[in-house]
């Protein structure tokens, strides 16, 4: 009975079409081939796992490498926005003073957000790309720490993404339940530490999250890699025409972008040269 | 000096596409697809036959044969029948199709192809003597 649950815990690595169509045979094979040893038993069960994982991954992969980039820059807007909410929020909490239009701004980029997620990708990127290239056009020349190039250097990343966006949408119904999946990072944006580090941490553990998730699905590292990306220019723009940003940052946020960007593009590229059996 | 670059080419080429060719299905698929040359067989029996045939060397765990059945499935290679019940176990009979047949016949002559070429050649010549 204990054998039964742990292989149908194993069984969940499969897609869930392939498991509803062969699942219970599989398991039967499983419980067959494992019922000598205790460790034939577990040579079995993780030889299902790893296949389950290699299903998976080459049901991600058949999708092809230029669709699952382009579903990757919605996911990293998603990032990006709930990060700059976040900040936003903050900001707005220490400090009653926020500029109107930065409120307009968040406003609009959190209706962008919850359009992407509906399933209204051509809206969310079109709008997007208006807002960012608006931002990058009408920057105030007023703000201290704004420089056209810094405005250049946050929205460059976003603005690209929105255009994937609008350009490659998603194809898929939509669907108001997907909100839902907001809740979670929503939750762990809120629960980091009240500072710009904190902002760090919250995109680290998404990235480790990425990381657990790259064996079969290099989408969530590649845009967690954009975001840090998005950062890393910020700060490096920062340093290079302000001396404003604090080394230890840039250096954290490129080496950020680096690691993911590199290993999801390796589990990119290696996914469509998988072994044969 | 051309001649012998390009003749070292197509020797090359000529080992590369024999190589190619021997190792078209793996071991394991190789005896996972022998084990139902005399009739349809479910999962499990799949597994004890290949290791019968193969005198214990392909031992298939469940995950390895699913996933070549999967392709053999996909190929065209097996055909799986309707699923049932045996000893509280649910199964599925899996059967070679003839294209099946056919790409198992043609493994099994180029690797006696290949077998042929090392072992006339062995004896033939001394080989050289290690000090």
């Amino acid at each position: 009975m204990i054998r039964e649950r742990v292989g149908r815990a194993a069984l969940r690595a499969y897609p869930s079409e392939s498991r509803a169509a062969r699942g219970e045979e599989v398991l039967g094979t499983l419980l067959d081939a494992g019922e000598h040893s205790r460790a034939g038993f577990g040579r079995e069960t993780g030889s299902v796992l790893l296949a389950g994982l290699r299903e998976r991954a080459a049901l991600t992969a058949s999708v092809g490498s230029r669709r699952l980039i382009a579903d990757a820059c919605p996911q990293a807007i998603a990032i990006l926005v709930l990060w700059l909410l976040r900040n936003g929020l903050l900001a707005a909490s220490e400090n009653s003073t926020l500029h109107a239009r930065s409120i307009v701004a968040l406003i609009v980029l959190g209706v962008l957000l919850a359009c992407a997620v509906v399933g209204y990708d051509r809206i969310a990127g079109g709008g997007g790309f208006v807002l960012t290239a608006g931002i990058v056009l009408f920057a105030s020349p007023h703000a201290p720490m704004l420089t056209r190039s810094v405005t250049l250097a946050i929205t460059l990343v976003p603005m690209a993404c929105f255009a994937v966006m609008a350009l490659a949408p998603r194809m898929r119904p939509p669907n108001p339940r997907r909100l839902l999946w907001l809740a979670p990072a929503a939750a762990l944006a809120a629960i980091m530490p009240n500072s710009y580090s904190g902002g760090l941490a919250f995109l680290a553990v998404i990235s480790l999250a990425a990381l657990a998730r790259l064996p079969t699905d290099p989408r969530l590292a590649l845009a967690c890699g954009l975001a840090w990306a998005t950062l890393a220019l910020t700060q490096v723009t920062l340093a290079a025409s302000l001396q404003h940003a604090a080394a230890s940052v840039w250096i954290a946020t490129t080496a950020g972008t680096a690691v993911m960007l590199i290993t999801a593009a390796t589990r990119l590229h290696r996914m469509h040269h998988a072994p044969r059996t | 000096m051309r001649e012998r670059s390009s003749l070292d080419a197509s020797l090359t080429i000529s080992r590369l596409s024999i190589y190619a060719r021997v190792v078209e299905l793996r071991p394991p698929s190789y005896f996972a697809l022998a084990a139902l040359i005399d009739g349809p067989l479910h999962g499990y029996a799949i597994v004890r036959r290949a290791a019968e045939l193969s005198d214990g060397r392909v031992r298939l765990s469940t995950g390895t044969l699913y996933a070549l059945l999967e392709r053999a499935l996909a190929e065209s290679l097996v055909i799986a029948g309707e699923p049932y019940v045996e000893g509280g176990r649910q199964r599925r009979d899996y059967t070679l199709t003839p294209a099946g047949r056919a790409m198992l016949a043609r493994e099994a002559a180029q690797l006696a192809h290949a077998a042929r070429i090392v072992s006339s050649r062995l004896p033939a010549t001394p080989g050289v003597v290690v000090a």
